[in-house]
């Protein structure tokens, strides 16, 4: 803070020599005039001291028989003198602020985030069209209305939030996962009519439970594929037993089908792989109004080679997000290598693509009861064939058909 | 006339100093207030910070010699340099290897 006070007040460094230069210091303190950076060398003494102090030296000169002689020149004052030198550099100084300041009251970034089902050009379609864009004033942004009108028109976002940070937009999105109302009404306007459940693979009913419908199968069948396992059609009997209506209802039930699942898998023995040569070539670029300009310009004259992309949003003070990217290409030539796996390597590859299925199949609620599965070479390539024996449940609702209804009526 | 103290003038004013310090230590004033005692501040062997003192006597990069109100303080070392200097205090910075009363 001392040193701003002193910069804009301005300040020079001053040597002094002469008959008393300690006297010519204890008057100037005397005189209320401070003092720093006060060092002695060979009989003469450099310090520094206040522009406005300096003109009050001279009579402490006369009275010390000192000589003093100006050093250096700081701060301000002298700035502003050799400023009047240069008119243009000054102002184009101060265009360069007052360019800043005008450009700090547009937008010039949309960030997104947390939008999975909405994808990002909905909603900057949508943004544009609320006239959100880029360059557009801060000022005629309002924030709590474009939260309401995203809302409105997305039925998946639940939240919103939208903030302004700098000369970039933020604009936060959750969204429900589950069905929301309008899929439900679709779904339930689709089994109008009623709907069956049906198998989806041919297999052996492992378990059931019915919680509406009919059901046309017990545990231990064994059941095709499209077979009705619960029916939708409820029957409504008189006293005597006979039918005297048929209710719709969309079938539901938890049902466990054991299945097979084929399993056939192929690893070729021959395989290609990069070897990098361990030249590389750097260059920097940076983009403008979505063209990219690239230094040195030409091609790096590798004929194989892997390209990595490290691209910057070019920012002003951490807040004024400016349209100009900036980075680095790192271009890696590397040799394609023919190259063979022995079969143990091979048979590894396959037993670790099985398992990522089998994790894929169990995340999706499908257990595993017997693998059964064996490698064979054929050719050139091992081949993993087989059969997964799960329980799955393996159903869904099919629409209950006309032809049927037709024929159920009494 | 010969203005030279004798030993008895002399024996009566350290008597008097002593009443003074005496009455400044039973009322608990600060002597540096009091006495115009000199404070010397040592910050490690690279730094001084002196208060209370009338002015530089000497100066030389191997030593400041500075006189305070009852006596002169010599600061000894190499490459010593005054940080800042005011009506107040100053701030002595270098290599320092001894302070003296003198």
């Amino acid at each position: 803070m001392i040193g701003i006070v002193r910069y804009l007040k301005g300040y020079v460094k001053i040597k002094v020599w002469g008959y008393s230069p300690e006297r010519f210091m204890n008057l100037c303190t005397n005189r209320h005039i401070v003092l720093w950076g006060v060092a002695g060398c060979n009989g003469c003494y450099t310090m520094y001291l206040g522009l406005s102090d300096f003109f009050a030296l001279r009579d402490i000169v006369r009275k010390t028989k000192t000589r003093v002689a100006v050093l250096e020149r700081h701060g301000l004052p002298f700035l502003m003198r050799d400023v009047r030198k240069r008119k243009m550099f000054a102002a184009g100084i101060g265009f360069c602020f007052f360019f800043l300041l005008l450009m700090s009251r547009f937008i010039w970034a949309i960030q997104l985030e947390g939008n999975l089902l909405v994808t990002d050009d909905e909603l900057y379609n949508f943004l544009a069209a609320q006239g959100v864009d880029y360059g557009v004033p801060k000022s005629s942004l309002k924030l709590e209305e474009l939260e309401a009108a995203i809302r409105e028109e997305f039925s998946q976002v639940t939240w919103t939030s939208a903030c302004l940070d700098g000369t970039r937009i933020t604009i936060q999105i959750k969204e429900n996962d589950l069905p929301t109302s309008q899929e439900r009404k679709q779904e339930a306007q689709k089994y109008e009519e009623g709907a069956d459940m049906v198998a989806l693979q041919s297999g052996v009913v492992a378990s059931i439970l019915t919680r509406a419908g009919v059901p046309q199968v017990k545990e231990g069948d064994a059941v095709e594929k499209g077979t009705v396992l619960v029916s939708g059609l409820v029957p409504v009997k008189n006293d005597d037993g006979t039918v005297r209506e048929w209710l719709r209802k969309v079938a539901d039930a938890d049902i466990m089908i054991q299945c097979e699942e084929e399993v056939s898998l192929t690893q070729q023995l021959a395989y290609q792989y990069k070897n990098y040569t361990g030249r590389e070539k750097t260059y920097h670029f940076f983009s403008l109004g979505g063209r990219r300009y690239r230094f040195p310009p030409g091609r790096c004259g590798f004929v194989s080679f892997d390209e990595v992309v490290e691209e910057n949003r070019l920012r002003l003070f951490g807040q004024i997000d400016l349209p100009v990217e900036t980075g680095t290409i790192s271009c890696r030539e590397y040799l394609p290598v023919d190259a063979m796996y022995d079969e143990q390597n091979a048979a590894a590859l396959l037993n670790s693509r099985l398992e990522k299925i089998i994790c894929q199949m169990e995340e999706k609620g499908v257990q595993i009861i017997q693998k059964d599965v064996k490698i064979v070479r054929k050719a050139n390539a091992l081949v993993m064939q087989g059969k997964l024996t799960v329980l799955e449940e393996a159903v869904s609702l099919q629409s209950i058909g006309e032809m049927e209804t037709d024929a159920l009526t009494p | 006339m010969s203005r030279k103290k004798t030993p008895a003038k002399a024996v009566k004013k350290e008597a008097e100093k002593s009443t003074r310090e005496k009455l400044v230590d039973s009322l608990r004033f600060p002597r540096d207030m009091m006495m115009g005692a000199s404070i010397v501040t040592v910050i490690g062997n690279g730094q001084v910070l002196v208060e209370n003192y009338r002015g530089i006597l000497e100066y030389t990069e191997c030593s400041i010699i500075l006189q305070g109100k009852s006596c002169r303080i010599a600061i000894c070392g190499c490459c010593l340099k005054i940080a800042y200097y005011t009506n107040e205090d100053m701030k002595i910075e270098g290599k320092i290897s001894e302070i003296r009363y003198l």
